[in-house]
């Protein structure tokens, strides 16, 4: 074996021991997981592969940076918390990115974020690979096998590499794992293969022959590297056999080494210690990263312009299908992802109505596995691709959630904005279908407020196409709320007498529906399917109450652009939100907290919501629970006292 | 591309402005056959189709629970394939925010009414609320107290611990638009069946202590059953919608020395007919007492009005307020042997057809006590283990009939039945 490579293996287990030091003396921030005895592992695959390859790498990931970057400063500074750090002291240990290096604490995850990396590989006609490392640990993440089913079924270039040191934090494997671990591999069609990291010349040989297979067959492969970790899980929390550890540490090849070559071996202990003190003092010294430079400011538009809404005589289905045909062919880096899209069928909606005929290699019809569908989107992202994944139902936007709320929100910042990932998730909610209580919800609440992630609401008054090329142009992930009953619906055509349409010059306008003369004298909010609905009883209202409504119809429901909302609400002093999913937590609540934030009077305020209990399927009940004509109309008169 | 048939809601067909659409037939574009269904409409009274009468590529110009107006056209069948933005053009152009029709609110319609205030004075207006008004007139609103504002507004408050509230249908509704035009706000209309009462007194007057030859407390008593039946009799309709009693209380009208009053048999439904007979009586004796309390005055569910003593034969009795439907008995005609109910329903909330049912059903109820056998329940049974006579029984479930061990029927308490 090339002494070389003792060299680089004793030089991240130093790294990984100053590290505990720096840790002990209090001098670092957070949490640490160190892979001293696995470092031939990392070597021999992240030190391998091509610069233009890339790796996915987890929590134990110092290893397989310095082996694929080499970027000793640049790690030590992250850890230290320096701007000068990978990731400007953002990520830390468990957060790295530089260059094709990603890694995410989350166990699971980040296997179908690489096997998008791949994908978009794939489709860029390179012959990049990718290697994602997991642990033992993570073989019981779903996620996994969900993804492990699509590379195969896909043929996706990615190495799946399963460090396999019998652990999961303080767990042995023979109390959560069951059956075979290659045997998993094997039962999707993935080729195996299996090394250790005690005999190095045959894991770096086979690390290459598994490389080079990915490369050449364009095929995924499962790389099983039984291996043993010396330190304990983080800091000082191991709980393992004394005995047991002496052995793996007797056993260890840079242990061995320094045994048989001890003049070799301080020298080179020497030299790398010399150079980290060296690295570390220079690191001591320098800055911080300003909040400033990181945080982003919300930037409200303030100057607004009201323009008339178009009437379009078209469904809104239609028009969102004309946006998928038109854009994916200016487009070559639109991705469409979703279950049941292809032709004919089209989608449960319709939404991808011929787009498989149209861009056969952009469409993918996916396996019954949201968390990989969109995890793979998001690796498309950041690879450079604009993936639109389709949730067939809103209420299974649930099974996404790791991927929307840990992965897709968190890589810009985490990543000290090296990256960004401008995915977009569409999904259908609402009820009236009858589809009872698990395909009805309108789960809105749960996706507003997540971190960098735009929440757009369509409705029937605007064009979805305005909406959906402002979305295209997004940096950054965007949800986007359909609404299974407006699909159907023609743009614009819900007209009320007295009534003007018009639209603010936001990038994503909200609609102003007001009296055309008169001033109005109380306030609505609403967005999504629930705009028609309110529409319908705007005259009533006026009739019933003597007051004037206006009606705002927001289409970005995250953030929420209020200035409109406040203005109104300063003259009318009255303020009613209504939406149909239920109204703890609600959007309303959001609205109506941060208006009465805002202004310096009382207002006389209520949210209109579903009841607070899941929806049913006999019309008469859902109509009941879901805010209707009738309970709108009633909601408002008792909160008027009338 | 050429047009071959343009279709329109036919006028002829339905007395409604509007109709709903319940089905399209077709998808957009789809080759349609001469004579094949291509809709279905619904009027306020029926359900209709439309054929096509060419062969050629259908438009639908409306979709599922669309509200369409008569003469409008719905759809549209060409010989080629349409492509839509040709169509954009057609459509119809939104006014440019001009004011065609002035819209009132109630409280303005109400004080503009009261007070003759000429409307063509809010000629330009989009829509006219009460603060409105005051301002033409130049009247200073804070001398209007804001009560007396409240009290105009008729809306009213609905109890939802009594009442289910239920949307009337959409046909309902247009029904209500279209008698309303003739009949004003009253749509009460009346059903009247006869019973036969050909040996019917001769088995009912057992029944009772008091009130021999009456069908009242017999009519209370299967009224209070078939109400559950008909939910929607024992009802109101408040702020256009169905207002549904959660507990049948049944009224009924006295008018002796001390006025007409309806008096209530709370709980109608769960009691007996003795029990009813001596609420009646209870009631009766308090009224003559002026002794009524509001309670027994108030939250009345259905109404039944008794006119058999005053000798009229045949009547059609008003509704009360809050009730959806009275019931008028009128006098036995001794000749004829037949005694005429009359159900008065409020025909917004009540389809005729459902009114006729109940009445039939009670009808039948009725008359099938005259093949009433009485057996004579002997209250000296024993219970043949303990001894205990049936009148000694607190059990109202009754004994049971059993066969001994010696082969003679014999009855048996529930206690030593089923062991203490
Ligand atoms: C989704 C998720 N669940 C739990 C954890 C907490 N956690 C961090 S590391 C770890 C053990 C992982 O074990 P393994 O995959 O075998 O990797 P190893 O630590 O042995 O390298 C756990 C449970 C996590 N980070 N993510």
């Amino acid at each position: 074996m090339n002494k070389i490579n003792f060299y680089k293996a004793l030089h991240i287990r130093l790294v990984e021991n100053k590290f505990l030091e720096l840790f002990s003396e209090g001098k670092l921030n957070g949490t640490v997981h160190t892979s001293v005895g696995q470092e031939f592992s990392a070597l021999a695959f992240a030190g391998q592969i091509e610069k233009t390859d890339f790796i996915f790498s987890n929590h134990r990931c110092h290893g397989h940076y310095i082996a694929f970057t080499e970027d000793i400063k640049g790690l030590i500074a992250e850890l230290m918390g320096k701007k000068t750090g990978t990731c400007g002291g953002i990520g830390s240990s468990q957060h790295l990115c530089k260059g094709n290096f990603f890694s995410n604490g989350i166990q699971g995850g980040i296997v179908p974020v690489s096997a998008g990396f791949a994908l978009a590989n794939k489709l860029k006609k390179n012959s990049n690979i990718g290697v994602v490392f997991i642990g033992d640990g993570t073989l019981g993440e779903g996620v996994l096998y969900e993804t492990m089913n699509i590379i195969s079924k896909w043929s996706i270039p990615l190495l799946i590499v399963c460090e396999n040191n019998m652990y999961a934090q303080s767990t042995h494997q023979n109390i959560t794992l069951a059956g075979d671990i290659l045997k998993r591999a094997d039962a999707f069609d993935i080729k195996t293969f299996k090394s250790d990291t005690w005999n190095i010349e045959k894991i770096f040989d086979n690390a290459k022959q598994s490389i080079e297979y990915v490369r050449t067959q364009q095929k995924p492969a499962f790389h099983l590297v039984d291996t043993y970790r010396l330190n304990a899980h983080s800091k000082g929390d191991d709980n393992r056999n004394k005995s047991e550890i002496e052995e793996f540490y007797k056993k260890d090849p840079l242990n061995e080494f320094s045994v048989k070559n001890p003049d070799i071996f301080n020298q080179y202990l020497n030299q790398i210690n010399n150079a980290i003190e060296k690295i570390i003092k220079e690191a001591e010294n320098e800055q911080e990263l300003p909040l400033s430079d990181y945080k982003d400011e919300i930037q409200y538009e303030n100057n607004l312009e009201w323009t008339k809404l178009d009437e379009i005589n078209l469904r809104q289905v239609q028009l969102i299908n004309e946006f998928f045909k038109e854009k994916m062919q200016l487009s070559d880096d639109l991705v469409f992802i979703g279950e049941d899209v292809l032709s004919p069928y089209g989608g449960a909606f319709k939404v991808s109505k011929d787009l498989s005929d149209l861009y056969p290699d952009r469409v993918f019809s996916t396996p019954i596995s949201e968390a990989a569908i969109t995890g793979i989107a998001n690796g498309l992202a950041l690879a450079g691709m604009k993936p639109f994944v389709e949730i067939m139902f809103g209420d299974f936007v649930t099974l996404a959630f790791d991927q929307i709320v840990n992965h897709a929100s968190k890589f810009y910042h985490m990543y000290n904005k090296q990256i960004s990932c401008p995915v977009v998730l569409r999904t259908p909610m609402g009820g009236g279908r009858g589809y009872g209580p698990t395909h009805s919800q309108s789960l809105e609440k749960f996706l507003i407020g997540i971190d960098n992630i735009k929440t757009i609401a369509l409705n029937t008054l605007i064009d979805p196409k305005i909406i959906y090329n402002e979305i295209y142009n997004e940096k950054h992930p965007v949800i986007v709320i359909e609404n299974k009953l407006d699909y159907g619906k023609k743009i614009h055509k819900n007209i009320v007498k007295n009534y003007k349409y018009e639209k603010s010059s936001h990038q994503y306008p909200v609609i102003k529906i007001s009296p055309l003369k008169s001033q109005a004298t109380a306030t609505i909010v609403t967005y999504g399917g629930s705009a028609n609905i309110v529409i319908n009883i705007l005259e009533k209202l006026f009739v019933e109450t003597d007051y004037k409504f206006e009606l705002f119809v927001l289409t970005k429901i995250n953030p929420i652009d209020y200035k409109p909302i406040i203005d109104s609400v300063s003259k009318t002093k009255i303020l009613f939100t209504v939406e149909e999913g239920s109204a703890t937590s609600g959007i309303g609540s959001e609205i109506i907290a941060f208006v009465s934030e805002n202004v310096d009077f009382k207002i006389l305020c209520k949210r209109i919501a579903s009841e607070p209990f899941p929806i049913p399927s006999v019309k008469s009940l859902e109509n009941n629970v879901l805010p209707s004509e009738q309970n709108i109309f009633f909601e408002i008169i008792k909160s008027l006292n009338l | 591309m050429k047009l071959l048939q343009e279709i329109k809601i036919p006028q002829e067909s339905v007395n409604d402005k509007f109709v709903t659409v319940v089905s399209v037939l077709y998808n957009e574009n789809d080759f349609v056959e001469k004579g094949d269904m291509l809709i279905e409409l619904e009027t306020s009274k029926a359900i209709f189709t439309i054929e096509s009468e060419v062969s050629g590529y259908i438009k639908y110009y409306c979709q599922v629970n669309d509200e369409v107006e008569v003469n409008s056209t719905i759809i549209k069948i060409f010989d080629e394939i349409v492509i839509d933005s040709l169509e954009i053009n057609q459509s119809i152009q939104n006014t440019e925010f001009e004011v065609n029709e002035t819209i009132f609110s109630k409280r303005a319609e109400k004080y503009i009414k009261e007070n003759n205030v000429n409307k063509s004075k809010f000629k330009n207006y989009d829509f006219v609320a009460l603060d409105d008004v005051f301002n033409l007139l130049g009247i200073n609103q804070s001398k209007i107290s804001s009560d007396q504002i409240i009290t105009e507004i008729n809306f009213e408050k609905v109890d939802e611990k009594k009442v289910d509230v239920q949307e009337i249908s959409k046909n309902k509704k247009r029904e209500i638009e279209y008698l309303k035009a003739v009949q004003k706000e009253n749509l009460n209309s009346n059903v009247n069946v006869f019973i036969d009462t050909s040996n019917l007194f001769v088995k009912i007057n057992p029944f009772f202590k008091y009130l021999k030859n009456s069908l009242l407390p017999l009519i209370i008593f299967e009224t209070s059953k078939l109400l559950m039946k008909y939910p929607e009799i024992n009802s109101y309709f408040v702020n256009n919608q169905l207002a549904i009693y959660k507990k049948i209380n049944i009224g009924f009208a006295i008018d002796m020395q001390n006025g007409l009053k309806t008096v209530k048999i709370e709980d109608t439904n769960t009691r007996t007919l003795q029990e009813i007979e001596n609420k009646i009586m209870e009631l009766s004796n308090k009224y003559i007492d002026n002794k009524l309390s509001v309670d027994d005055l108030s939250e009345i569910t259905f109404t039944i009005t008794d006119l058999a003593s005053e000798g009229v034969y045949f009547f059609v009795p008003l509704i009360n307020k809050d009730n959806a439907a009275i019931l008028g008995v009128s006098a036995n005609d001794e000749k004829l042997n037949r005694t005429i109910l009359s159900l008065t329903f409020d025909h917004r909330v009540i389809e005729g057809k459902k009114a006729t049912m109940f009445l039939n059903d009670l009808k039948k109820r009725i008359e099938s006590y005259k093949l009433y056998t009485k057996t004579q329940i002997d209250t000296n049974i024993r219970c043949y283990k303990c001894l205990k006579s049936l009148k000694d029984d607190y059990n109202d479930v009754g004994f049971l009939k059993v066969v001994t061990k010696e082969g003679e029927e014999k009855y048996i308490c529930q206690s030593c039945f089923n062991g203490f």
